[in-house]
């Protein structure tokens, strides 16, 4: 039998701590364990034994931490191999007469996944991927990746071993006492990411006793459609003078543990602190009860990093990153202003999007390079799901393989094409999928023939093992103009889906196509469409009418208690969307200041005053007058007077964001006229290699940008060649480079040689903490800047001679 | 024998120091309602992002130097002291990612966003020193230090990391390069003295050789 099938059927006892079995049986501080299996090979096989003797299952290798960050590739195989065979022999020479398999045991790299850490996404996978491949080689029956706290690493290991091996996986994190991983995923997001990539088995182990952990396991059981996992430590921690001991007996641990069993749990074993005779009580405590059967969950949900998203309530899925129809989008893009798009995504979650959608497809960028790009920057810093929305299968896949989490994926259709594209990639990576009611031969004029369509995706997508709930349909909303009846058979065919328990979604919008006005149509046909079942919106997060609708819903149908939302929303939402007064009050109150409107606005860093300042102008003067008339000397003045010490750095900085917002309102005028605004030179800014600090280089990139220089900001922890490369491309006139720590230095040393060398034109200016005037000389740089103020000036200087030459 | 490492997660921290705040964010001055507004909208953001965490180990000081570099300079601030903690401290990854999720809309609030992320992980561990000093009935804490102080190499991080694992108990991580991710990150170590607490604290920037600093506290 093997451990699949035995899964099935039984409940299955893992093992305990091994790690404090080796402590106890002499390891010294600071050797690594791995080591033992190879040096102690025989007391490593009795800590095994002593738990097949108890009535242990599964028996996990002694491997926990061992990956090539720690052993070289010989010694790797050596140990992965040791461990494998003294599992089983412990096995075999144990008296135990229960199933017994052999687990390679993985846990957590110790790397923290870029961009927080400097371990690469695919570094990490083939990291787990060369443990996994020696574990399938020397005979494991199965691999359990343990301990795990993060869930971007989680999922590394898991495609490493899924596609380098046919082991079953069984997957076990570490929350805290939150119910949390340390970086932020709850149980529903851990499930969500597990089963989308295809786990036989989802739990949690270590950091807290079983006590603590009620609830997490509960909230895998309510939610998991495989089997359930519990590996508490032996409560928590207490000091015993110099040692550590856990808190609960083996009697206690085991009441706990048939607790678990009793609500589903079906593989149970310890952790930290649980030696065999917790698990031997364990056995004993359990034995007569019998193995819950493990129950599809009918949960469609996506996830994020942090949590999952269910769409038993309407969900709003925020439709704003996308250039159709979108001039300074697009521009964006091909600029690669990543904070463009980055503010679009803040401004739709600010406003209440559950989901976003992530569409970049515009003719003049490479979608396969960007949309995974613009899917990691994102991910970076919003913790909603994401919806990949592309029609390039190639982008679809790399995107949703990077993406931290179980993504919403838009779309399929009902061509058979279409289907062999999307499907393979949501069996592999996981993902709900938009289906759309569309064939090889057009949209159905019927409602029933749209249904019909649905029923066709759904019975494909079970040929590839995707289950029902990982599809919902859009029977798409046609224009009301060119059909009166166009919205009657989408809202027929979503009462239809919803009678057949499919979930639905909508691009709202379309309908009011071609007619005034179109904001009161698509509220009433969101309002109609929810009532006959809607389960998601794709809509614009910034139309009131739309959210007014979506609140008013939900309260008047049942599924706002005590309204809570509604008034939440009509009280703190409603008012943000008050159009701006068409000049600020705050500005022209203050009178004992020089300048116009526009440059006290910036003075006193007052962005929405600024911006509808310079609005105002705009109707009567040049952007050209206003830029050097206004905004470069109210710029001056404030960055004098941090000079002098009059002012400091936050204040220079909101100065510098309002009239960044003054500039956006005049980069739209101008592309409205079709034409750009006018450039300094290009500056390539990088934080170098190894250093993962990037405040300071931001506030310098954020002045330089006022000035009217073009940024091309290649991040943090950017390798030499990078920025060579990236100064070659540009044939940029000046680089400014920033190391935080002594550490970096070498790496900014290593830069400037390789820059004299591959471009002996470029002018590099240099700064940070750790640097002072004449470290920048010694390295050889051209400048330094003290702060912010000092780049501006330097950068100045290189322009104006760059002007005379 | 092995050391046994603690660790404790905190639900609280003390009150925000704003002036502090502000001394980190480069702004020396109690400043314009302009700026307090969007400090106090930076403040009102981190609402539940910290998630306070510190693993630890009390050590002989015998064992502290068995384990760790020679330094005269940990020598010096372990002067009169028999025991030495040392201890891993977190604010949590989320407050990185708060950083830069405004880099890009705000470089105003990110700048005011990690000031208060390094008001909020000096305060942790000063709280948890502070604790300390009461568990071992009241004895004085010495100078706290990091590897990098003084002549206490960088590289000592690589002993701290191997002695308190802080990336499996409270999400902790070095870099190749010696950097802790999440950024608000301590590692530390201070000698509990043989005598009781004396009333006159230091302030970290005592005995520190720069002059030029702008971040000096002025006491």
């Amino acid at each position: 039998m093997d451990v699949r099938e035995f899964l099935q059927q039984n409940i299955v006892y893992l093992d305990g701590g091994t790690g404090t079995l080796l402590q106890a049986a002499g390891l010294p501080l600071g050797e690594l364990p791995e080591r033992w299996n190879v040096t102690h090979a025989t007391a490593v096989q009795d800590i095994h034994r002593a738990y097949f003797d108890v009535g242990s299952n599964i028996v996990a290798t002694n491997t926990f931490g061992a990956n090539s960050l720690k052993f070289s590739e010989r010694e790797l195989n050596e140990i992965v191999k040791a461990a494998i065979e003294n599992v089983r022999a412990a096995a075999q020479t144990s008296y135990g007469t229960q199933q017994k398999f052999v687990a390679l045991d993985i846990g957590p790299t110790g790397k923290l996944l870029k961009p927080y850490g400097d371990f690469a996404f695919e570094d990490a996978v083939e990291t787990f991927a060369k443990t996994a491949r020696l574990g399938e080689k020397y005979g494991a029956d199965c691999i359990l990746i343990e301990t795990m706290n993060d869930s971007y690493e989680t999922k590394a290991a898991v495609l490493a071993v899924k596609e380098n091996t046919s082991l079953p996986v069984l997957v076990s994190c570490a929350y805290g006492e939150d119910g949390k991983l340390m970086t932020g995923a709850t149980p529903a997001a851990m499930v969500a990411l597990l089963e989308g990539l295809g786990v036989d088995a989802i739990g949690v182990n270590c950091s807290v006793g079983p006590k603590q952990m009620t609830g997490v396991v509960e909230e895998l059981l309510a939610r998991a459609s495989v089997p359930v996992l519990v590996k508490p430590n032996a409560g928590l921690p207490i000091t015993d003078g110099d040692t550590a001991r856990y808190d609960i007996d083996e009697r206690e641990f085991a009441e706990y543990m048939s607790a678990f069993v009793q609500k589903g749990a079906r593989l149970v074993g310890g952790c930290c602190g649980t030696t065999p005779a917790y698990i031997a009580a364990t056995v004993a405590a359990t034995n007569d009860l019998s193995a819950q059967p493990i129950m599809p969950k009918k949960i469609t949900c996506v996830s994020s990093y942090t949590h999952a998203v269910d769409f038993d309530t309407p969900v709003l899925i925020g439709e704003r990153i996308n250039p159709t129809g979108k001039k300074r989008f697009k521009q964006a893009l091909k600029e690669k202003d990543t904070g463009y798009i980055l503010a679009e995504g803040i401004a739709q979650q600010e406003k209440g999007a559950h989901i976003l959608d992530v569409n970049v497809g515009t003719p003049e960028i490479d979608e396969r390079a960007e949309l995974p790009r613009y899917i990691e920057e994102l991910q970076a810093v919003i913790d909603l799901p994401l919806q990949i929305d592309t029609s390039d299968s190639v982008a679809m896949e790399r995107a949703m393989r990077l993406y931290n989490g179980k993504p919403l994926v838009n779309s399929v259709n009902g061509k058979a094409e279409s289907m062999a594209a999307v499907f393979p990639l949501v069996k592999k990576y996981g993902g709900t999928v938009i289906a759309l009611t569309l064939d090889e031969n057009g949209i159905p004029d019927s409602a029933v023939g749209r249904v019909a369509i649905a029923e066709k995706i759904i019975a494909t997508a079970k040929t590839y093992g995707i289950d029902e709930k990982e599809i919902i349909v859009d029977p798409l909303a046609m224009t009301v103009s060119a059909d009166k009846n166009a919205a009657k058979i989408t809202l027929q065919a979503l009462r239809l889906l919803q009678e057949r328990g499919i979930k639905t979604s909508l691009g709202v919008s379309n309908v009011s196509f071609g007619l005034p006005s179109r904001e009161s149509v698509n509220a009433a046909f969101f309002a109609l469409a929810l009532e006959n079942g809607l389960s998601a919106a794709i809509i614009n997060p910034n139309s009131v009418e739309m959210l007014k609708t979506y609140y008013a819903f939900n309260a008047l149908h049942g599924s706002d208690e005590n309204c809570g939302e509604y008034i939440r929303f009509a009280t703190e939402l409603l008012p943000t969307f008050a159009p701006v007064a068409a000049t600020g009050t705050a500005v022209k109150s203050g009178t004992d200041e020089g300048g116009s409107p526009l440059q006290r606005a910036i003075a006193r860093g007052l962005k929405t005053d600024a911006a509808s300042e310079c609005e105002r102008l705009l109707e009567h003067v040049s952007a050209l007058d206003i830029v050097n008339g206004e905004i470069v000397p109210a710029l001056d003045t404030v960055g004098r007077a941090y000079e002098e010490k009059r002012t400091f750095l936050p204040q220079l900085l909101m100065s510098a964001e309002a009239a960044k917002a003054a500039f956006e309102k005049i980069k739209a005028h101008l592309l409205s006229l079709g034409e750009q605004s006018a450039k300094k030179c290009k500056i390539v800014l990088a934080t170098v290699h190894g250093d993962i600090h990037d405040i300071g280089k931001n506030i310098v990139g954020t002045l330089l940008e006022n000035y009217g220089f073009e940024i091309v900001d290649l991040g943090r922890d950017v390798p030499p060649e990078q920025i060579v490369d990236c100064v070659e491309k540009t044939a940029a006139p000046l680089v400014g480079l920033s190391a935080l720590m002594t550490t970096t230095v070498p790496s900014m040393a290593e830069t400037i040689v390789l820059l004299r060398e591959k471009t002996p034109w470029v002018k590099i200016m240099v700064g940070g903490a750790v640097l002072t005037e004449e470290y920048a000389e010694k390295l050889g740089a051209d400048g330094y800047g003290k702060d912010a103020m000092a780049a501006v000036r330097f950068a100045e200087r290189v322009y104006a001679q760059l002007c005379k030459s | 024998m092995r050391k046994a490492v603690l660790q404790k997660t905190y639900a609280a921290l003390p009150p925000y120091d704003q002036h502090e705040i502000l001394r980190y964010a480069g702004a020396r001055e109690a400043t314009d309602g302009q700026l307090q507004e969007l400090l106090g909208e930076c403040i009102a953001a981190c609402e539940s992002v910290f998630t306070p965490r510190v693993c630890y180990t009390e050590l002989t000081k015998a064992e502290f130097f068995e384990i760790f570099p020679q330094s005269e300079s940990a020598r010096l601030w372990t002067k009169d002291c028999d025991r030495v903690i040392v201890f891993a401290a977190s604010v949590g990854l989320e407050i990185d990612r708060l950083v830069n999720r405004y880099a890009s809309v705000s470089t105003a609030k990110a700048l005011l966003l990690q000031a208060i992320g390094a008001e909020r992980i000096e305060a942790l561990c000063d709280v948890f020193c502070a604790e300390q000093s009461a568990r071992s009935a009241g004895r004085a804490v010495a100078r706290r230090f990091s590897p990098g102080y003084g002549d206490f190499p960088l590289t000592a991080q690589k002993e701290m990391f191997a002695l308190l694992d802080p990336s499996k108990r409270i999400g902790v991580t070095l870099t190749d390069a010696l950097l802790m991710s999440p950024t608000k990150s301590v590692t530390a170590a201070f000698g509990l003295k043989n005598s009781v607490c004396h009333s006159k604290t230091e302030t970290r920037c005592d005995g520190c050789a720069q002059k030029d600093c702008a971040y000096k506290k002025e006491n």
